[in-house]
């Protein structure tokens, strides 16, 4: 064996002792009941990632946190179905008020340990900053953050990162999307597909004269592609999301319609009402995710029960109902909370926006919310989680900024 | 680091044994909390980044931990496997080839991935510096070879070339490592 051998194998093996056993997480094994999903959604994200690292190719940044050995997911310590990580927005106001710096942070959903984070580019400052928007495939490991920002017509701008956890939850890397949006349009509540190809978006059009929503926009990431559903009917769609690969909802007026998102797009109305969430105090439709089998909708519901002190007992309810009966399939979780004060409309106006549900798994099991306190509800119960909202973010216009 | 040449040859003695699929086969899960270390190692040595070693080697697992049911030579595993993160190392190699020549940045470089990367980056020793010019195939046969410690048909199998393409890959390596070293040794 000549010297130049011996270097060889002297220097491969002491570079690659570096990953020590207790330096690094064994397999974590996925969930046999997604696996068949899994396998379709592979091959189109590994396209877009390989498109995206190709086209934008703007690896802005990598963060790790400590690498102990605690606070890593383990088999053990997750719930059937649930992701094995969840990630909070957050935002916080510093320079004197004048400037937003803003981080994802990757937190284990069974413990909520904080495990990596990544500092996200601010396309505004304070001025007009809206908090940025997150959500999920269904790998749980890639997310796309919306920035939206500016004052229409003039600044209106939206930037979109992807972002992709690595496998064992310690690092995250953030990419520019190639994604531009026209200045004429401002959009929002961006949603990524399960299989993590297409953006979903409610967009505005705006002119001289004001601003009005026309439809629903979904872009692919890939080729940058668009679809667009509009109509010339008066209203607008709120509360976007997936339900499945193929399908769009949405809340139009006082319910919520379902949108093949297969065809080229077309009349945003031509999409099919279902069962929705009864209007609250005020008209306010209580926001709903639609399960991927389109047979459910979780949302929440509140009720004030004034008491003999001039406050509020609010009983606030993650509740599952039956998508074409509305009828109540199941309570989720339930949050009371006694000597709740009266606005100056009462308390429901005020209160009912704190009870909402923010990201459903792929199983359409578990969930995101922020009922007063923000966790997670399977099983039927709620496990309060760490990281939304981060408590000096106040005064920062809030999106749904945690997602799995 | 000691005793690995031992530990490597003993795996792929069990190449052979490791078994997927299969009612009474050694399951997928099995053979890599085995041969876990090993795997990421292997990574390590080709991306040069940790964290991206361990994405690398999860994203091999949960491959073959959909596909258990349906490969064809279960016997093969561990080579498989080792195959599947050749495989994985490759698509970052690329990605990053394409970013660096495509990508403006518009941040500064990813941090590295904590004091182990660091470390590992003060250490890599002048051998390890020259093995990143060379070729793809080059750079995977030297470490296959020499960290691996696996014989020619081991690495003709693993990377599904013939016994006389591994011969003429690991000299002409050789050889390009020989000159790069000496180079700098003058």
């Amino acid at each position: 064996m000549t010297d130049l051998e011996d270097r060889l194998r002297r220097d491969l093996r002491k570079f690659a002792s570096h990953a020590r056993p207790e330096s690094i997480s064994g397999p974590q094994t996925p969930q046999v009941q997604r696996a068949s999903r899994t396998v379709r959604w592979l091959a189109p994200t590994a396209a877009v990632l390989a498109v995206v690292g190709t086209i934008a190719g703007v690896s802005l940044a990598g963060a790790h946190g400590p690498r102990t050995g605690s606070g890593q997911p383990t088999r053990s310590q997750t719930t059937a179905g649930m992701p094995r990580y969840y990630v909070a927005i957050v935002s916080r106001i510093i320079d004197g008020d004048t400037t937003v710096t803003t981080r994802a942070v990757v937190h284990d959903s069974a413990s909520g340990a904080a495990l990596a984070s990544v500092r996200v580019p601010r396309l505004v400052t304070h001025g007009s900053a809206i908090a940025p928007s997150i959500s999920a495939a269904s790998d749980d490991r890639t997310f796309v953050i919306t920035e939206t920002g500016g004052n229409p017509p003039d600044h209106r701008l939206a930037w979109f990162f992807l972002l992709r956890v690595a496998a064992n939850g310690q690092s995250v890397r953030l990419t520019r999307l190639p994604i531009s949006v026209p200045r004429s349009l401002a959009i929002g509540g961006a949603e990524l597909s399960p299989d993590g190809t297409r953006l979903l978006m409610q967009e505005q059009s705006c002119h001289v004269g004001g601003c009005y929503y026309t439809g629903i926009r979904v872009v692919t990431i890939a080729t940058g592609a668009v679809r667009t559903w509009t109509t010339r009917a008066t209203g607008a769609p709120f509360d976007v999301s997936w339900a499945g690969n193929s399908t769009v909802a949405f809340l139009w007026g006082k319910r919520y319609r379902l949108l093949n998102a297969t065809s080229g797009g077309g009349n945003l109305l031509a999409s099919r009402p279902i069962a929705s969430p009864a209007a609250q105090q005020y008209g306010y439709v209580p926001g709903a995710l639609v399960t991927p089998d389109q047979t459910k909708l979780i949302t929440s519901t509140v009720q004030n029960i004034p008491d003999s002190n001039g406050t509020d007992t609010v009983v606030a309810k993650i509740i599952e109902m039956s998508a074409r009966t509305g009828k109540l399939l199941r309570i989720l979780s339930t949050t009371t909370v006694h000597g709740a004060t009266r606005g100056g409309q009462g308390s429901a106006g005020i209160l009912d926006d704190d009870c909402a549900v923010l990201s459903l798994a792929p199983t359409g099991t578990n969930v995101l919310v922020s009922c007063f306190t923000f966790g997670r509800v399977d099983n039927n119960s709620f496990t309060p989680l760490p990281g939304f909202p981060s408590g000096s973010s106040s005064g920062i216009g809030g999106q749904d900024t945690a997602a799995w | 680091m000691a005793g690995e040449p031992a530990r490597a040859s003993s795996l792929a003695d069990r190449v052979g044994v490791a078994c997927l699929g299969g009612e009474s086969s050694v399951p997928v899960q099995d053979l890599f909390r085995d041969h876990w270390l090993e795997l990421v190692r292997l990574a390590l040595v080709m991306v040069g980044d940790l964290a991206t070693a361990e994405d690398v080697v999860q994203d091999a697992f949960e491959r073959l931990h959909q596909r258990r049911h349906s490969l064809r030579q279960p016997s093969s595993g561990l080579a498989y496997a080792r195959s599947c993160v050749l495989n994985g190392c490759r698509l970052v190699h690329r990605r990053a080839a394409i970013a660096r020549k495509y990508g403006p940045r518009l941040a500064g470089q990813p941090e590295p991935s904590g004091l182990d990367a660091m470390a590992a980056v003060d250490d890599a020793g002048e051998v390890m510096a020259a093995l990143q010019p060379l070729p793809r195939r080059q750079r995977e046969v030297i470490v296959l070879r020499y960290y691996a410690d696996l014989d020619i048909a081991e690495i003709a199998a693993t990377l599904r070339i013939t016994p006389g393409a591994v011969r003429t890959t690991i000299s002409r390596a050789l050889a390009a490592l020989a000159q790069s070293v000496g180079r700098t040794d003058r």
